[in-house]
């Protein structure tokens, strides 16, 4: 209603609004930042679960964890492969490899093309090419790491100076495949002198049923593995979500408690400032409602300007995190977004009561004393 | 015979200062006719800002009866004596009390945009209101780029821009030269003309003795009051000579 003077009034105190609202923005854009790590997790894990439902990922103790990728360090004696295959209910078991390229900071993983069925990759789609011939220097790129690198059919890449061209481009599907290069086993083990060594033994049941007790018999005979099932990698995925949402709720909190303190100290420095005004417009008429609107309104023009700002730099840093990692840790969800706008909303209003009720309490009489 | 705007019932306001009680009106009876033109004197510590205060709204008694318009405002809300403050009351101050922030138009404006009416309507309102009052030149300009008379006029646009039945306007030529003085109440005076009732404090013997009728007030009560001849005579444009 006076949104015109409201305005004006901040941007005649700009430097103290600025400061005021750049409170707002640190506490909105940690809560973006960190919220969006929690939320990148779970719908990577998510994701990834679908991939890896049914099946056994056997990785060096340790190595399954979900801050990093499954397996990436993780080395596993070759012979362990065919022994996994004799275990009683396991139908197969296949090694792969999972290595990070350091000239190009490309994730490989290095899979038996002939049974992509093992891996649920049989029913992926492709933006364009196709799979590569086993024992090809051939590789397939995910949609992400395709765009970031401005990769496309008929490229070649250099694994450990190794030429490899690229004949598939994968749909985006969301997924940590989007950030992977797949390339078949045979080739990439030879290029990285991993063919004593698999990365994650991947065991396919012959019943679903039977995963949890081939899980534990895995883990019983080789003391230095761990062997997840699906459930048990939901299990640690949730985990440290859990743990990541305390964090982010109490950075949340604490940066928030310091922005409101931000709005008060400057609304009622505003307030004192414009007693005498705000006494004048009493006189004149102007309802308590309307006052306490006005000082309110400023407090949410704040709120707003910091809370937009916010939620691009708290996305902005999203992308310096997922790029310093070179998989999409973080994502900064609509649903994270729009929530930590209203939580900053809500401080700005909650903050700006005080001033206001300050300057509704005003007495015109004083305002308009003569020697006033 | 017109209907009383104003009739105040032994009033009485006390100011309490410690444990010791101050009464600064001391049942005040006063009647005013609509339309009336009325000037209350009086030297300073007499009351006058106290009643004018209770008159205005802004103060209630700590007894007595007043009604503006047959309504008892004794017993009105908060926001009950806004709504008069802002309909039916218009206050132009010694000190002008505008907002520094804002232009004449907007300045003049708020009441009425405090009042829910749009900023566009206000605005163009307020504009033919500072024409009215000769400074619509000046509808751009902030209150400190103005003299103390322009300033003065678009206070009392602002005063008016609500239709108001009542003006009270305590001492509007006190903080000006008598040129933009004479202006100010040749402004006032042209309201009275159109029916306005005017209630002018002033301790300006000269100044109170051209309204219809002249109360003297001390301590808190009304020693005199004086029907004027010649305030009458004001309603026919008379020159203003004071």
């Amino acid at each position: 209603m006076f949104l015109d003077m409201v305005l004006r009034s901040v941007w005649r105190h700009r430097i103290r609004s600025f400061l005021t609202a750049f409170g707002i923005v640190l506490a909105i854009a940690a809560i973006v930042s960190l919220g969006s790590i929690s939320e990148g997790i779970n719908s990577m894990a998510e994701e990834q679960m679908k991939l890896a439902s049914k099946l056994v990922m056997v990785v060096e103790k340790g190595g399954g964890n979900m801050q990093s990728i499954p397996g990436l360090n993780s080395r596993l004696d070759m012979d362990m492969v065919d022994e996994i295959g004799e275990i009683e209910g396991v139908e197969a078991a296949s090694p792969t490899i999972r290595v990070m390229e350091p000239s190009s900071n490309l994730f490989i993983s290095g899979v038996d093309l002939e049974n992509l069925e093992m891996f649920n990759l049989e029913n992926i789609e492709f933006k364009e090419g196709g799979w590569p011939e086993e024992g090809s220097k051939e590789l397939v790129l995910g949609y992400s790491v395709a765009e970031a690198k401005d990769l496309g059919v008929g490229d070649e890449v250099k694994l450990r100076g190794e030429k490899y061209s690229i004949v598939g481009i994968l749909k985006e599907s969301k997924s940590f495949i989007d950030y992977a290069a797949i390339g078949p086993y045979k080739s990439i083990a030879e290029t990285y002198g991993m063919e004593s060594y698999a990365s994650v033994i991947v065991v396919k049941p012959a019943d679903v049923k039977e995963s949890d007790r081939i899980a534990d018999e895995i883990e019983e005979r080789y003391s230095d593995v761990d062997a997840l099932t699906t459930s048990e990698m939901i299990k640690r995925a949730k985990k440290a979500i859990d743990q990541l949402r305390i964090m982010t709720l109490a950075i949340g909190i604490i940066s928030s408690i310091v922005a409101a303190i931000g709005i008060i100290n400057t609304m009622m420095m505003i307030v004192t400032e414009r007693k005498r005004e705000f006494g004048i417009m009493k006189a004149l008429g102007a309802e308590g409602g309307t006052i306490l609107m006005m000082v309110i309104e400023e407090g949410l023009i704040l709120a707003i300007a910091g809370g937009v700002v916010g939620i691009i730099v708290g996305y902005l840093g999203t992308d310096v995190l997922n790029s310093q990692m070179g998989f999409p840790i973080a994502s900064v969800t609509p649903r994270l977004a729009l929530l930590s706008f209203i939580y900053g909303i809500l401080i700005a209003v909650i903050a700006s009561l005080y001033p206001a009720y300050q300057a509704v309490s005003v007495d015109p009489i004083e305002a308009i004393r003569n020697d006033a | 015979m017109k209907e009383n705007i104003l009739e105040m019932k032994d009033v009485w306001k006390v100011y309490l200062l410690g444990r010791v009680e101050v009464p600064a009106i001391r049942g005040i009876n006063l009647s005013v006719r609509d339309g009336e033109y009325i000037s209350i004197t009086g030297p300073s510590g007499s009351g006058k800002s106290t009643l004018l205060n209770i008159i205005g709204c802004l103060d209630s008694p700590t007894s007595g009866s007043i009604y503006l318009r047959g309504v008892d405002i004794s017993v009105l809300s908060e926001n009950e004596l806004a709504t008069i403050r802002r309909r039916t009351i218009g206050f132009v101050f010694q000190t002008f009390n505008l907002i520094p922030g804002l232009t004449a138009e907007e300045n003049v404006a708020l009441p009425m945009r405090f009042d829910g009416v749009s900023k566009r309507e206000a605005m163009g309102r307020a504009v033919e209101l500072l024409n009215l009052v000769g400074i619509g030149e000046r509808a751009k300009h902030k209150p400190l780029e103005m003299s103390g008379g322009e300033r003065q006029r678009v206070a009392i646009a602002r005063a008016l821009i609500n239709n108001p039945k009542m003006v009270l306007a305590d001492e509007p030529t006190g903080n000006l030269d008598s040129k933009s003085g004479r202006k100010v109440i040749e402004v006032l005076e042209d309201l009275y003309n159109k029916g306005i009732t005017l209630i002018l404090i002033t301790h300006d013997e000269k100044l109170a003795m051209r309204a219809e009728r002249e109360l003297h007030i001390e301590d808190g009560r009304f020693v005199s009051e004086r029907e004027n001849k010649k305030g009458k005579e004001n309603k026919k444009g008379e020159k203003i000579g004071y």
